[in-house]
């Protein structure tokens, strides 16, 4: 289900799926899970390669890497470690600010760009912020807020293992260590976002409380030539929520 | 055995009913429930006191607490510069400024510094690590936040103790490239420096850097492991062995007259417990860094976690919950009620006695304002005093606490 790769000198958990063209997937607060249904619509169209970011899952963190920098230059150099001449990129939620970081930095090496629910930019005024702060939000008000509709996909922690537990809360913990402050955003980011020139696709769910879906507009718009998209009826997750829809647009995007 | 007074200024004056609604009476708690005349007093009345601590020889201690009904002391700085100038002859410690929350502690050492000039070197610095709400309430990362304290602990003491001109400092934490503080502290080749903590880890650098330990509140197993921690680190570093005086212990203490009145006015304390430091969990048992993930099994009954948003998580229901250390205190404190909070019979009299000759003194010579304003506090004061050994007896019958030279006693007469 997922292998262990050393990257940069990191043990790295990726999960693979399917085959053809290469598609890089970078997850948003938890790691993927090798049994989501997306993964599995999306691996009958494309070879999907889904890392753990360092510090989350089973990859390992090095002691000084803590920041957002350190994991875009990770990425910068996993990218170099890949086969393919190109991929196309999917960022969800964090892993989107990942995304967007990379199409502004690495243009050749990417031949598509999905952003779904992304972190990474400040869009309104300095006393509105953007993105729910989940370290300092209830746990009931950060569910209600992710999920469309939380009865029926809200996990089932009773139903995990120990271990499941120990890299839920490390990934926890390594969300908190990179996006503390500034809070999933880069000031700088919006300024540059206009060198992104390969096609992206921005997705987003209707019913998204972390970060509304008019953030993901103002997102698309700062990107030349991006198009966005709604998915009905999910929640900051959409391609857990709304799994068909979610895949169905994502390969329409990639058979473009 | 020396002894430090300390009253972190709670404010019980907010509805019940609001503090029953709300789920976190820190942090998050509207400040439109803070009445500022009503907190003009508060400071009125405990500056008083510790200018009457000052009186009657008993070291005083200022705390730090972040916007929350437990304390109104968020700007300790501010505080210790008052009892700097304002008390005469006893020690102050500061038990502290929470630096691993400061940008900028270059700016904590002048603080000190200067405090330490002011009262011709009656300061001593002590560490405190911060609390979850306080992750919070001052933007300050919870998973770091240990290698932060240790890092400006660092900087603070160089900035102290170095007197050759500007220096550099460009740390994983803090860069200052120019530090070079006036005035230079009064004591060399810096005030002396406290650290609380009761976590074995923790323990062990303070034992290493020869800290004087201070455990809050602790229960006796914590309280054991931790001093342990200290000794073995230091025995390891191949450091000399360090004296009961590297030890303190800070306790809710009452003294009565009686056993009767010991209980009954000291259960008010419990207030502080019960009520002022209640957290909602985003801010205690599922804030990031308070424990290693390995932990986290342990951690997550019955409590719904963000987890459950599809971020991250623990389970509910099924493991087994971790008791809260706060209750294991108010438990132990329940069980051993005469031990905290009364005194023996034979001790009353004793008491009673050294408040008569105390009385004595005072009708020599005319009290001060201060002297009359809230009758309770001020026979605490005298009582603590009178009563050190007696105390320190009571706490030797504690088998966790045989070890401490240093009693840091918690007042909070205000509470309930």
């Amino acid at each position: 289900m997922s292998a262990v790769h050393v990257v940069g000198g990191i043990d790295l958990e990726v999960v693979h799926r399917g085959a053809g063209r290469p598609v890089l997937l970078l997850h948003g607060a938890q790691n993927v899970d090798p049994r989501a249904p997306f993964l599995e619509m999306l691996g009958r169209h494309a070879e999907i390669i889904a890392p753990s970011h360092p510090g989350f899952g089973r990859s390992a963190r090095p002691a000084d890497f803590e920041t957002v920098y350190d994991l875009v230059h990770f990425y910068l150099e996993f990218l170099e470690t890949l086969p393919h001449e190109t991929v196309t990129l999917i960022g969800l939620s964090f892993g989107g600010w990942l995304a967007a970081e990379l199409a502004v930095k690495c243009r050749h090496r990417l031949d598509g760009l999905v952003l779904v629910d992304a972190f990474g930019i400040k869009v309104s005024d300095r006393e509105t912020p953007d993105i729910l702060d989940v370290f300092n939000t209830s746990p009931q008000e950060v569910q209600r807020r992710s999920w469309h509709d939380p009865a029926t996909w809200a996990p089932d922690l009773d139903a995990l293992s120990d271990d499941e537990l120990v890299v839920r809360a490390r990934n926890w913990e390594a969300l908190c260590l990179y996006g503390w402050n500034p809070y999933m955003y880069n000031p700088q980011l919006k300024r540059w976002l206009g060198r992104i020139t390969v096609p992206t696709l921005v997705v987003w769910g209707a019913s998204d409380g972390i970060v509304k879906p008019s953030y993901g507009r103002a997102y698309s718009s700062l990107i030349p030539g991006s198009r966005f998209e709604l998915i009905e009826r999910a929640g900051h997750h959409p391609e857990i929520e709304q799994a068909r829809a979610f895949a169905d647009t994502v390969v329409k995007f990639l058979d473009r | 055995m020396d002894a430090w007074w300390q009253c972190e200024v709670p404010y019980p004056f907010v509805p019940q009913e609001v503090l029953n609604a709300t789920d976190s009476v820190r942090a998050s708690l509207p400040n439109r429930y803070c009445d500022p005349k009503v907190a003009a007093d508060l400071f009125e009345e405990v500056i008083d006191e510790f200018l009457l601590c000052d009186d009657h020889g008993l070291n005083v201690l200022a705390v730090e607490h972040h916007a929350g009904i437990n304390s109104l002391l968020g700007a300790n700085p501010l505080l210790v510069g008052i009892l700097a100038r304002q008390t005469r002859q006893v020690r102050i410690l500061s038990l502290g400024t929470l630096i691993s929350l400061r940008k900028d502690p270059v700016r904590v050492a002048e603080e000190y510094a200067t405090a330490d000039v002011i009262s011709r070197g009656r300061l001593e610095i002590g560490f405190v690590k911060s609390g979850g709400t306080e992750m919070a309430s001052n933007h300050a990362n919870p998973v770091n936040n240990i290698e932060r304290y240790w890092e400006a602990i660092d900087l603070i003491k160089k900035a102290l103790s170095h007197h050759d001109g500007p220096f550099s400092w460009e740390g994983k934490h803090f860069t200052h490239r120019h530090v070079n503080i006036w005035p230079r502290p009064w004591q060399q080749p810096h005030p002396r420096m406290w650290s609380a903590t009761g976590d074995p880890e923790t323990a062990a650098e303070v034992g290493r850097r020869g800290m004087v330990h201070v455990l809050v509140l602790r229960g006796p197993d914590g309280t054991r492991r931790a001093y342990a921690a200290h000794r073995k680190a230091r025995e390891e570093a191949g450091l000399p062995k360090v004296t009961t005086d590297n030890f303190a212990y800070a306790a809710f203490v009452y003294v009565g007259d009686t056993d009767e009145e010991g209980l009954r006015v000291g259960s008010k304390l419990l207030w502080f417990l019960h009520t002022s430091l209640k957290s909602a969990p985003q801010y205690s048992r599922f804030l990031p860094g308070v424990a290693p993930p390995s932990a986290a099994p342990g951690r997550q009954g019955g409590v719904l976690h963000p987890a459950q948003a599809g971020l991250t998580g623990p389970r509910q229901g099924r493991v087994h919950r971790r008791r809260d250390p706060r209750v294991r205190t108010l438990l132990h404190a329940r069980e051993h009620p005469r031990r905290l909070r009364g005194l023996p019979r034979r001790r009353h009299h004793r008491l009673r006695d050294g408040q008569e000759r105390l009385r004595s003194r005072q009708q020599d010579h005319a009290p001060r304002a201060r002297d009359r304003r809230r009758p309770e506090p001020y026979r605490q004061v005298l009582r603590l005093r009178e009563g050190l050994v007696d105390l320190r007896q009571e706490l030797e019958g504690l088998h966790c606490l045989h070890e401490p030279s240093r009693l840091l006693p918690i007042l909070t007469q205000r509470a309930g």
